[in-house]
């Protein structure tokens, strides 16, 4: 029989969606500061300040989605309120990857306005951390493998994703030609990290899926989505490089309204994956793919 | 600190704690879609490694469904579960459980009692 997912999984996934694109964004902010924080003096308490702000909510989210792990496990609202399951989340491996990212969304918090680099980098590797503890990952005899990948798939988002809004801080508040050098720096790196994103992720589908033919199955599909939005985030990365990137250094006023454009677009594509992959993690599992 | 670093010192940090299990469920009694002559004095469900049982509950047709308990505390492979006195007609069995991956795994399965 279909399994009988409740109005409080859908709520949760939804929680944990919002929770995933604050701290990623905000591991992002830190590591864009790490990188580039000496390219912007203009604007680098700002970024700060948006990266600290992005911490304090994510921490919100992470504990609420948390909150809601006992419902989930009674299948209604009673069991958020049920010591016996509150007790039970706070014990498994889901208690462990909620410490992990609260304190490192806490360090993130902290450390914003010092702009310590050793604390922003511990928060970033905090969180990063609690993505392979718990799920299919944490539990498969490939775990070496995929932690690894999975790893290396989250960095690399968030570093990406991370990026967008502070470039357009930078844009905004730096002169044209500090813009254009964060700019071109930046995209000189990812063009780089990004296609791991990719690899990455086929790594993960080859060992996670047994045969080609689950792709055809729920959590296959949503995979195959995921794909999709990456070879638009791709082309709309590409655009940025390419094309915008040079006008910004030339000082074009209209290269600067299509970068931000574009970055916002990357942004909203970004959310849509994490979306996705909340949904993924929520209701779906590669062996019953 | 690097990405490198940072990527080397996360997978560090995650090592430990990691178990082995999975949460689905290998076979139950009654089956499901079974049309049992008599109503089952106890209800089974095996899963394929240890979990916890964190929720069960039972219904008939269009009726409310009944929250049976207690369950056990600690995680197993399989439960064995005293059934209520059941009238003919057709049930649904729901549960929810919660293996080492920190996943939280609705099943339910349905039977027919023919006579009580």
């Amino acid at each position: 029989m279909a399994e009988p997912f409740a109005v409080i999984d859908s709520f949760s996934a939804v929680l944990r969606a919002v929770s995933y694109v604050l701290q990623l964004q905000a591991a992002g902010v830190a590591i864009f500061c790490v990188l580039f924080g000496r390219m912007i003096p203009a604007s680098l308490l700002i970024v700060r300040r948006d990266g600290r702000r992005l911490a304090a909510s994510a921490a919100v989210f992470i504990a609420c989605q948390f909150a809601l792990d006992a419902g989930r496990m009674s299948g209604d609202w009673s069991g958020v309120a049920d010591p016996a399951l509150q007790s039970l989340s706070l014990r498994s491996s889901s208690g462990l990857a909620c410490a992990l990212r609260l304190t490192g969304m806490g360090l993130l918090a902290g450390g914003f306005p010092g702009g310590s680099r050793a604390v922003l980098a511990l928060g970033v590797a905090l969180t990063a951390a609690a993505f392979p503890v718990t799920g299919h990952t944490s539990v498969s005899p490939l775990r070496p493998a995929l932690i690894g990948l999975l790893l290396l798939h989250v960095l690399v988002v968030s570093f990406w994703m991370g990026a967008l809004w502070p470039l357009l801080r930078v844009i905004a508040h730096e002169t044209a030609a500090s813009a254009a050098r964060c700019v071109e720096r930046f995209s000189t790196i990812a063009l780089g990290a990004v296609p791991l994103i990719l690899l990455a992720g086929i790594g993960l589908t080859a060992l996670l899926l047994q045969s080609l033919a689950q792709l055809l199955q729920p959590y296959g599909a949503v995979l195959l989505a995921k794909a999709t939005l990456f070879a638009v985030l791709m082309g709309l990365a590409a655009l940025n490089r390419w094309r915008f990137s040079p006008g910004i250094a030339g000082g074009q006023a209209t290269a600067v309204r299509a970068f931000r454009r574009t970055a916002i677009a990357e942004w909203a594509v970004i959310c849509i994956v994490l979306l996705l992959t909340a949904v993924l993690t929520t209701f779906y599992s590669p062996e019953a793919a | 600190m690097t990405l490198s670093r940072i990527a080397l010192v996360s997978a560090l940090l995650c090592w430990g704690g990691l178990t082995l299990a999975h949460t689905h469920l290998e076979q139950s009694i009654p089956a499901n879609g079974s049309r049992l002559a008599q109503a089952p004095r106890s209800f089974v469900l095996r899963f394929a490694r240890p979990v916890h049982l964190t929720a069960l509950s039972l219904q008939k047709g269009a009726e409310p469904a009944q929250k049976l308990g207690p369950l056990p505390e600690s995680a197993a492979a399989e439960f064995t579960l005293p059934a209520p006195q059941l009238a003919a007609g057709t049930y649904i069995l729901s549960w929810r459980s919660v293996g080492d991956d920190g996943h939280v795994m609705p099943g339910k399965l349905q039977f027919t009692v023919k006579s009580p």
